[in-house]
């Protein structure tokens, strides 16, 4: 359902190269998850790097490296059984609404509220990175202020939808900020949009977040 | 005859001794170059062997191609060479236990184990994760192929992907290597192209479209 020309491509590339951090791993995993189209485009990326893998010219290798390994594999115990889940705790949602699996194996911290129509829970990573992630729930029909800015911010849409100048954003699609423009986004009527945001750094009075919070904060 | 019994007894050394002079042959990586050892279909094989077997020598010969690789990818990413050996010794050993996980038809066996040496490295940078047991590892569980068609696609895609490399302006092919190699690819592709980091950002996005366009040709 998402937009082809809202996939995040280069984080896709980076996911499959393995240089995102946990919040914007999450949130790639999460679009992954609601979009076949970019699920094809990362099993290419990921194939790509096993065939640059295999042209790489090999490392000089510890001569008893394989030795070593002979030993390790008759050391090697029973596989381990995997422990049981434990069901991760989740802020209450709407009715009926099912978060993508990334997400459903995440703990998520209660609603917080920002602003009349607002309202966040962040997400609690398995380890500190230097980026953090959050849903962000705001009312049907509300005009939102944006600001771009630089520095790496990326929101994936799990529910309704937003209007950004000519784009319509909707579930699974993605839009980054990376524009030094100030432009309004237009949530759409119906559902209140649900978002997942993964943010570089603490919150900036630059972001979209935090100058939705610094703007209602200061009324 | 006696000579051909000698030589299926040594079989496994003799593999590594070809495998190995073919990889001191290879000095320098380049993306143009069609890889020289292992085919598909032979690595697919030797995985399953070990699967149902636990076949040694179907390790050694797996362990004589990759494990060299996969050091060179743990060097290439950052990891000082003590550790470089020592995640790809843990990167093969997966290989090992996982084997009965792999699945020809979703990932061809390079691909199965570069997923594997990745989050191999992710793991040890972020200090294991998996901790509390709720983090599954969905991305080693590739999605399973759509037809019979994906399958016959996915036996073609290490041709199709370098086709696809090839066809990308030497800059383009050269900014998505970085990519996967590079501890900080953007400040690398920065100097490379002797632009502003602010620039890198837009370049890159059209290297990854440029290179999407050509993958998505290839797979229709």
């Amino acid at each position: 359902m998402t937009n082809p020309g809202h996939a995040p491509e280069d984080l896709i590339l980076r996911h499959a190269t393995g240089a995102l951090d946990p919040a914007f791993s999450l949130l790639i995993e999460t679009h992954l998850a609601m979009s076949p189209a970019s699920r094809r485009l990362h099993a290419h990326f990921e194939a790509l790097g096993g065939a640059l893998l295999e042209e790489l010219a090999p490392a000089d290798v510890d001569p008893a490296a394989w030795n070593r390994a002979l030993r390790a594999l008759d050391t090697d115990g029973e596989p381990a059984v995997d422990r049981p889940k434990r069901k991760a705790a989740h802020p209450k949602l709407p009715e009926g609404f099912a978060l993508p699996a990334p997400l459903a194996n995440v703990d998520i911290h209660h609603w917080r509220w920002i602003a009349p129509g607002v309202r966040s829970a962040s997400i609690a990573l398995p380890e500190h990175g230097a980026s953090r992630a959050f849903l962000l729930e705001i009312a049907p029909g509300m005009t939102v202020p944006r600001h771009g800015h630089v520095g790496d911010e990326a929101t994936c849409v799990l529910r309704g939808g937003f209007r950004d100048r000519d784009a319509h954003f909707g579930p699974g699609d993605v839009a980054q900020v990376d524009e030094e423009v100030e432009h309004d986004i237009v949530i759409d009527a119906g559902d209140p949009c649900l978002c997942l945001i993964a943010m570089e750094g603490r919150t900036r009075p630059s972001s979209w977040f935090g100058r939705l919070y610094q703007k209602f904060r200061d009324i | 005859m006696i000579g051909a019994v000698a030589a299926q007894t040594v079989e496994i050394p003799d593999r590594r001794a070809v495998a190995e002079s073919r990889l001191r042959k290879a000095s320098t990586m380049t993306l143009r170059t069609a890889p020289a050892a292992l085919s598909s279909a032979e690595a697919a094989s030797l995985i399953r062997r070990i699967a149902e077997t636990q076949d040694r020598g179907a390790f050694a010969a797996l362990f004589a191609y990759y494990f060299p690789r996969v050091k060179a990818y743990m060097l290439r990413v950052g990891a000082s060479p003590a550790s470089a050996e020592e995640f790809a010794q843990e990167a093969l050993l997966r290989v090992w236990r996982k084997a009965d996980s792999f699945d020809p038809r979703a990932a061809a066996a390079s691909t199965w184990i570069f997923v594997i040496a990745r989050n191999l490295r992710i793991d040890r940078l972020r200090g294991e994760r998996n901790i509390d047991g709720l983090e599954s590892d969905p991305s080693e569980e590739p999605d399973a192929p759509q037809s019979g068609e994906a399958i016959a696609i996915m036996n073609e895609r290490r041709s199709r992907l370098h086709a696809a490399l090839a066809a990308l302006p030497a800059e383009q092919a050269h900014i998505i290597e970085l990519f996967y190699f590079e501890e900080h690819p953007h400040s690398e592709i920065a100097r490379m192209l002797g632009v502003p980091l602010g620039t890198v950002k837009s370049r890159v996005r059209l290297a990854v479209q440029r290179l999407r366009a050509e993958l998505e040709d290839l797979g229709s």
